[in-house]
Parts: structure tokens; sequence; C-alpha cells
């Protein structure tokens, strides 16, 4: 089975830049820090191990589209859940480590008699984003039935199929 | 061109134009964060009506947008029971173009009744306080809710 080389470059770069990187900073961070954060109840850990599996998820997911052919089903199939992967990522960053805030992120704290409470508001980019990742399914579809139709003028004709004269016997000497 | 390349191409349009709103409006945001509600902007006083024994907090404010886009932004202060009940609440909104400033006041008449000893620290409620910006028509926001509970000694 051949793999096309590019996706091997760009799995290997997303893995490196989502997984590799920042589990290696996080492992360079104090735990001083760590537990500063923790207690401000921002637990980075926790997003370091959700961007690591991310890139996991993505360089997988990119690996195995160099395996199929652009006309293949699964090529397709493939292409389709990276867009919606990269609209996952795109959540969790509007909400700032929760995807299933999408975009509104509420942030309380209390400390005695004084409780503050911050709220983000970004959906819009949330809804902005789902439009592009539609735009970009119809867009993988379109490609996807051209590579087909590309592909079966390319090909030569199918042989026609055997005329009845073609098939008959060779006319038995009856003498 | 065919279809699929101008769907191409409208997309990468739409993806840029997303990326500089979402830029522009976020760093919009933390600039009125930093630069609409700074020290000398704000003026806040609280006075006590003589005649009536009513308590007046009044917020003057004068902030400026050094942002790109327009900003609205919103105060409302309450004073509440210890129920949660309004004892008094007021809101003002007020829109700062980019590159500019506006003025606004707001003011909030407590009764006297909430404070029989006259101090307003000793009130048992609590005093909220509440400041949004928004920007991009509206559509993007942060909001502050500070609440702060008032206990008798």
């Amino acid at each position: 089975m051949k793999i096309r080389k590019k996706s091997v470059v760009f799995a290997v770069l997303t893995l490196l830049i989502f997984t590799v990187l920042p589990l290696y900073a996080q492992s360079m961070i104090p735990q001083e820090y760590l537990r500063a954060f923790s207690s401000q109840g921002f637990n980075l850990a926790d997003l370091v191990n959700k961007v690591a599996f991310i890139g996991l998820v993505m360089s997988i997911l990119i690996l195995l589209k160099g395996f199929f052919e652009k006309t293949s089903d699964t090529f397709l199939a493939l292409s389709i859940a990276s867009t919606v992967f990269w609209l996952l990522i795109v959540f969790f960053a509007l909400g700032m480590g929760k995807m299933e805030n999408l975009g509104l992120t509420v942030i309380s704290s209390e400390t005695g008699d004084v409780s503050n409470t911050v709220i983000f508001d970004i959906r819009l980019f949330a809804y902005l984003a789902t439009i592009i990742v539609g735009l970009k399914i119809i867009h993988s579809i379109l490609k996807f039935r051209e590579a087909r139709l590309k592909t079966a003028a390319v090909q030569p004709s199918q042989p026609s199929l055997p005329t009845a004269k073609a098939q008959d016997p060779k006319p038995s000497n009856a003498n | 061109m065919n279809r699929i390349k101008a769907l191409r191409l409208g997309i990468i349009g739409f993806e840029v134009l997303t990326i500089a709103l979402c830029v522009l409006s976020v760093y919009t945001l933390f600039n009125a964060l930093s630069t609409a509600i700074s020290g000398g902007t704000m003026d806040l006083n609280l006075n006590i009506d003589e005649s009536t024994g009513e308590w007046r907090f009044v917020l003057n404010g004068n902030p400026r947008n050094t942002g790109f886009l327009g900003v609205t932004l919103f105060f409302e202060v309450a004073v509440l029971d210890l129920s949660g009940q309004d004892i008094a609440r007021n809101s003002t909104s007020v829109y700062v173009p980019a590159g500019g400033a506006n003025q606004f006041s707001l003011s909030l008449t407590i009764p006297p009744d909430v404070a029989p000893g006259g101090d307003l620290g000793e009130v048992e409620g609590y005093f909220e306080l509440r400041f949004a910006v928004r920007t991009l028509g509206d559509l993007v926001g942060f909001t502050n809710i500070l609440k702060i509970r008032g206990q008798a000694p």
C-alpha cells in the first residue's frame, strides 16, 4: 500500500506542534506554577493533555488520508472527518479549553464576601466557523465528484460485449 | 473559473474575514477594558441627602475608545437584600465610536431605611456592579459582575 509523502510530512508536523511540543513545554514548567494555576481554577495540565490528544487524532487523520486515492469514498469520509475535527478544535479554542461552551465562557471566583464573574461571549465566531466547515464539506464533496468524473473520462472505455457473431463457434463442416 | 475553484476562493475569503474580525473585536474589547475604564475616565461619588436621608451613588464617566471598532459600554449598579431581592437598581449604556469618547452618568438612589444607622457599610445585603463591553454590532462581548456582600459588624 502506497502513502503520499506530503501526508506523512503534515502528520509529523501536526504531531510535533500539537502533541510533542505542548507536552515537552509542560514538563519544563516548574511544579509550583502548575499548583498556582490549579489553585486559581485553571488546570493547565488538563488543557495541555487535551491539546496533545487533539494533535494525535489530527495527525492520525492526516496520515490515514495519505493511504487512499482522492477518488475513494474513504478519502472523502476522512476529509469530512478532519474538517469536522477542525471545527472541534475551534470550539476548544473559543471555549478556552471547553468545547461544550461554544464560545460562551463563564469564569467565576469567590474570595470571602466578594464574588466575581467574568463572561466572554464570542459565540459569533463559533457560528461563523460552523458555516465555514459546512462550506468546506460541500467543497470536499464537489472536489471528490470532479475527481471521480476525471478518472472516469481518463480510463479507457470498457471492452464491448462480445457480439453474437463472435460468440458463434466456428461453423463445423457438416460434410 | 469553475464553481469548485470559486467556492474554494470564497471559503478562503470567508476564513480571512472571520479571523480578521476575531482579532479586531478581541483587540477592541481588551483595549476598551484597559483604556475606557482607566482611572482618569471615571468618577465615583457616594453622598447622603441630609434632608431626605437618601444615599446617592453617582458614577460619571468619559470613556475613550482607542480600538478599531465602536464599542457599547454597559454599567449597572444594584443594592440587593440578603434574599437577592432588589432594593435599588439602575443601569445605563453608552456607545463610544472607534477613536472617540463619550460621556455617561449613572445614579442610584438608596432609600434611607436600608441603612437606619446611617452607615452603608453596616447594611446586610449585596452591592452588585455589572460592567459589559460589546463590539461588532453588540455580537461580541465581555461582561464582569462584581458582587460584594455587606455584613453587620
